[in-house]
């Protein structure tokens, strides 16, 4: 899986421009047997038979996108102006090097000098739209032969391992559920059992509505990272859930209320299998889950999260066993019958 | 070793008025070293010829303490004073203080000044002199003034006094210097003057040494209460290395050494990050060519009030890096 | 060009925070003996490395070539809990650019980190216009804390690491450059010399300590006893938002060439008129008070040492992503060159 992970991970797909992580997915798929189609908005769903059948459709889900930055307008000395896409904290963003998607440009986030900044601006982060991006133009003639306004960027590639068997890169979040999807689609299932690989999550789980509305599933199993807070200086009441403590369950979000006995059930195979998992423990996120649950004429849902130091950042953290533990515990909970 | 410390925080010897002082350790010294120089700023120079003397080893250690200079004598009596060096107004004023020519006086600020507005330009002192001509007669203006002496064992191992920086460290280099075995290469014990208005006797002290390897000794922060900043000093926990203060950034080379010198001696230490304030370590770094230049620190708590704190375990401890590192040399 | 992004890519490569230059010595020593360029190296108690290249005329002049060999960086001032570390800033960093960027820790050995970011939900409402310091920043190192304190110990250096990255139009991003770009430019310069056909002979210094203080420049001078000198540093190039009298000095139009009482004004002059005359592209820029390089310690050193200085344009500096315009490097490299032959 850390083959695949890595290989997802340094894919540039924001949100809306998901193409080379579909391909790639696609082409690691194509000979698993399972039936596969993307629909009209980039949406990839692979339906695999199983042993059995049941008589519950059953989805895991996984999003392809990731945050990014949009160009808005190219100024005559040739940098561009930019916002984000998907929800990035300005503070992430200053001295950051991006890659244009397609054209494969690089840039930098440009960042005034301490030297020249007033004892006023110093320490502040100026807002996303007071920055600009710099890929080395002179004038706005030149920036023009190689970007545009309406394209994207994103943090570049940096796929690291580090620390005690920790991970970094700027897109953990969610290539890490694709290939943890990817590699149960390669494998044997129990049952017949749908994936959707989406695209827009960042922007609102956009690719989630068309999904539920095309499949209706019954139950939904949303493959995410999720905000860790265990970093110096934030208190445990607040922690939400540590690295390298296992698969995380939410119990709630801002989202969604998730459904109990599957809740249980999960809790119920990870104990049965050994598999470590911790539950979230604070109110705080979302993801696809609350889309599906309301979607079309509803389903159960269920997320199962790797816990992310540095979400939507250049450096999400998660540790390898995390995410392991979260294949585990979907491959286990896919085993079951949900009757 | 704490007679030796009490008798130099006696002396007189605030910024630019260190005879006192230097003429104390001049006799102190004059039968363990081999050459005793004072130069033409006033620092003292105590030269130890040393096993190998193609490397030279300058330890510094300052004679100065901050203090007071009479700047105007009102017609009541009053007199006005201005700083010398870093004083915080409220650790100093009402406390007794002495002059040098052993005038008392109180360090007082203007009537009616809030705690806030408390600065050093409303400090006072006043000798009891109920008029200018009466004060006159003791004080003359440009006479200079430190907080008097004060010294207490607070317990078993913790002392507090006035001016511990740098007199402490002062006692430290003298202990040194009259206890240590033939040094490894020629050493210059220095006593500088005038650190506290910006290290003024190490420039010229260090360009006549021109050392090789220097050590600065000196006090700093450690906390107490209250929110201690990132201050990575703690009282009692041994001698502290200093990686860097405002100054200078030690030589790793020192810096090392000094670890496995204190390691294979069993010697308490810690390192020291200081993000604001200076030492005479800059000087020597940069005389010349340039040395390696670090600096041994005492933690102290209450730096630059008349109760700076010690503890006598930092002291011993500092005091045997400082023996076991001019024994053994830097390399 | 390609000489020159060799240089740049092989200087940029070592560590070397500001008062912890010697970890840079070995890699230097062996790289800029394998170029050929000096008759003699050797290195100085202050982290300065220096290299002399003689003409082989007797009584030649010494002319010196200062370039600062030391990067901005950071100093570990706590080892916490949960593996992660408190710095200190040593140099001017803003902290606005530091949340989950990526570090390297010189300890016992050389281990990744990441300064940690809060996430948002954990934030109160408001915080992050607030203004943040170093301080409040820790680096996540993923390690357990009884194995990090085996490597890290309080005050180990951690600086950034490089990453080359060729932008467009001859442009390149990188970590470092103030001042390795520098000291790439004058060894390119060196290289374009014949040392027979000079009539001075050249030092080149890559002083240590310059963002604390110039303390490199000011001792590697000392020993060294130039007759003249040459700071090269990289100066501010212009950016949307910087003061309008910085808008003079832009990236692409040259080597800046610096007025100021700290250099000298008739070497100076005298490299304004040979640009013109070797049509090499400068730039002019003024400094009435400080220089903020190496000028100033250079020229008081000794006797005094009459001082040129040059600085190559760049953006972003003391982030890990500064930009330079090769071209204005090479430029640089050119005008040092024509200055040495010409004396």
């Amino acid at each position: 899986m850390k083959d695949l992970i890595k290989k997802y991970c340094n894919l540039l797909g924001p949100s809306g421009m998901e193409d080379s992580v579909r391909e790639a997915i696609i082409e690691d798929i194509k000979d698993s047997g399972a039936e596969y189609q993307t629909d009209a908005i980039g949406n990839l769903i692979v339906f695999k038979k199983g042993k059995k059948r049941r008589n519950k459709k059953v989805l895991l889900s996984a999003h392809m996108d990731e945050v990014g930055f949009m160009v808005k307008y190219i100024d005559e000395e040739g940098y561009a102006w930019f916002d984000s896409v998907g929800g990035v904290d300005r503070r992430v963003v200053s001295g950051r090097r991006l890659v244009f998607c397609e054209s494969n440009i690089p840039a930098v986030v440009a960042s005034k000098a301490i030297h020249m900044q007033t004892l006023e601006e110093r320490g502040k982060c100026e807002p996303i739209s007071e920055m600009h991006i710099d890929i080395g133009a002179t004038s706005r003639e030149e920036a023009k032969k190689y970007i545009n306004i309406g394209d994207c960027a994103v943090f570049e590639p940096n796929y690291e391992e580090f620390g005690d068997g920790l991970v970094r890169s700027k897109a953990l979040d969610d290539r890490f559920g694709c290939a943890a999807l990817v590699k149960m689609i390669n494998g044997e299932l129990e049952y017949d059992t749908y994936f959707a690989f989406n695209t827009c999550e960042e922007v609102g789980c956009d690719g989630a509505k068309e999904v539920a509305h095309n499949l209706r599933p019954d139950v939904v199993i949303a493959l995410e990272a999720t905000t860790a807070g265990d970093i110096l200086g934030v208190s445990k009441s607040k922690c939400a859930c540590s690295v390298g403590e296992g698969a995380v369950l939410s119990i709630m979000d801002r989202s969604t209320i998730y459904d109990q006995t599957l809740l249980e059930l999960a809790v119920e195979t990870a104990k049965e299998k050994n598999i470590k998992w911790q539950y979230k423990n604070v109110v705080a996120g979302g993801n696809e889950a609350g889309v599906y649950q309301r979607a079309a004429s509803g389903a159960r849902v269920l997320a199962i999260s790797a816990p992310a130091r540095y979400i939507h950042s250049a450096s999400n953290v998660l540790a390898m066993s995390d995410m392991e533990a979260v294949y585990q515990l979907a491959a286990a909970i896919n085993e079951r019958s949900f009757e | 070793m704490i007679n030796l410390v009490k008798k130099y925080q006696n002396a007189f010897s605030v910024s630019g008025y260190e005879t006192q002082l230097a003429e104390i350790i001049s006799q102190d010294l004059k039968d363990v070293c081999d050459e005793i120089s004072i130069d033409p700023v006033g620092n003292v120079i105590a030269y130890k010829k040393g096993k190998d003397s193609s490397k030279k080893l300058m330890i510094a250690s300052h004679m100065d303490e901050i203090g007071f200079i009479v700047t105007n004598i009102e017609e009541s009596g009053m007199i006005r004073v201005a700083p010398i060096g870093g004083i915080n107004p409220v650790a100093s004023c009402y406390n007794e203080v002495r002059f040098k020519n052993g005038t008392v006086g109180l360090l007082v600020v203007e009537d009616g000044t809030k705690l806030s507005e408390v600065a050093n330009n409303k400090l006072f002192v006043d000798i009891g002199a109920s008029n200018a001509s009466k004060a006159k007669r003791k004080v003359k203006i440009g006479d200079v003034c430190a907080v008097s002496p004060y010294f207490k064992k607070l317990s078993p191992k913790r002392y507090a006094s006035k001016a511990f920086d740098d007199r402490v460290c002062c006692a430290i280099s003298a202990y040194s210097a009259l206890n240590c075995k033939t040094p490894a290469y020629d050493t210059y014990f220095v006593f500088t003057v005038q650190e506290e208005v910006g290290c003024r006797g190490a420039k010229p002290s260090s360009f006549t040494v021109m050392p090789d390897y220097s050590i600065a000794l000196d006090v700093t922060p450690a906390p107490a209460c209250g929110n201690p900043n990132h201050l990575t000093v703690k009282l009692g926990e041994g001698a502290a290395i200093k990686i860097k203060d405002s100054s200078v950034i030690c030589s790793r080379k020192l810096v090392d050494r000094l670890t496995d010198l204190a390691e294979e001696n069993n010697i308490k230490y810690q390192y020291e990050v200081l993000l604001a304030g200076g030492t005479d370590t800059s000087a020597m770094q940069i005389a010349g060519s340039g040395s390696h230049a670090c600096c041994i620190s005492l933690p102290t708590r209450y730096v630059h009030t008349p109760v700076e704190t010690i503890d006598a375990d930092d002291l011993k401890a500092c005091t045997d890096l400082l023996i076991a590192l001019i024994e053994n040399g830097a390399e | 060009m390609e000489k020159l992004y060799g240089l740049i890519e092989n200087l940029t490569s070592y560590p070397g925070v500001s008062g912890f230059e010697d970890m840079a010595f070995e890699g230097l020593k062996e790289y800029i003996s394998s170029l050929n360029i000096f008759d003699e190296i050797g290195t100085t108690s202050v982290g300065s490395f220096y290299g002399i290249m003689r003409c082989g005329k007797k009584d030649a002049p010494l002319i010196l070539c200062d370039a600062h060999l030391d990067t901005v960086g950071f100093v570990v001032t706590e080892i916490c809990e949960g593996g992660f570390l408190r710095v200190a800033p040593i140099g001017g960093i803003a902290a606005k650019i530091l949340s989950a960027t990526e570090v390297n820790i010189y300890g016992k050995k050389t281990i990744k980190g990441i300064f940690a970011s809060k996430p948002p939900h954990l934030q109160e409402p408001g915080e992050s216009e607030k203004k943040l310091t170093v301080a409040d920043l820790c680096i996540d190192t993923g390690l357990p804390l009884e194995e990090l304190k085996k490597i890290v110990r309080v005050g180990t250096p951690v600086g950034f690491p490089c990453k080359l990255q060729k932008l467009i139009g001859d442009n390149l991003a990188g970590a470092g450059f103030d001042d390795r770009l520098c000291g790439a430019a004058i060894l390119r310069a060196l290289m374009m010399l014949d040392k027979k056909s000079l009539n001075v002979d050249v030092a080149f210094q890559f002083s240590g300590n310059e963002e604390t203080g110039y303390k490199g420049a000011m001792t590697t001078a000392y020993r060294l006893n130039p007759d003249k000198a040459i700071v090269i540093d990289v100066t501010h190039a212009f950016v949307p938002g910087a003061p309008k009298t910085r808008e003079g000095t832009k990236a692409g139009n040259g080597p800046d060439i610096c007025f100021s009482p700290q250099t000298n004004r008739a070497f100076t002059k005298y490299a304004v008129s040979l640009a013109e005359k070797e049509e090499i592209p400068y730039q002019l820029s003024a400094a009435p008070g400080r220089t903020g390089t190496n000028s100033n310690a250079v020229q008081t050193t000794r006797n005094g040492i009459p001082v040129l200085l040059v600085s190559i344009p760049l953006k972003n500096m003391h982030t890990m992503s500064e930009i330079v315009n090769m071209n204005d490097a090479l430029s640089t490299a050119k005008l040092v060159s024509a200055v040495l032959k010409s004396l």
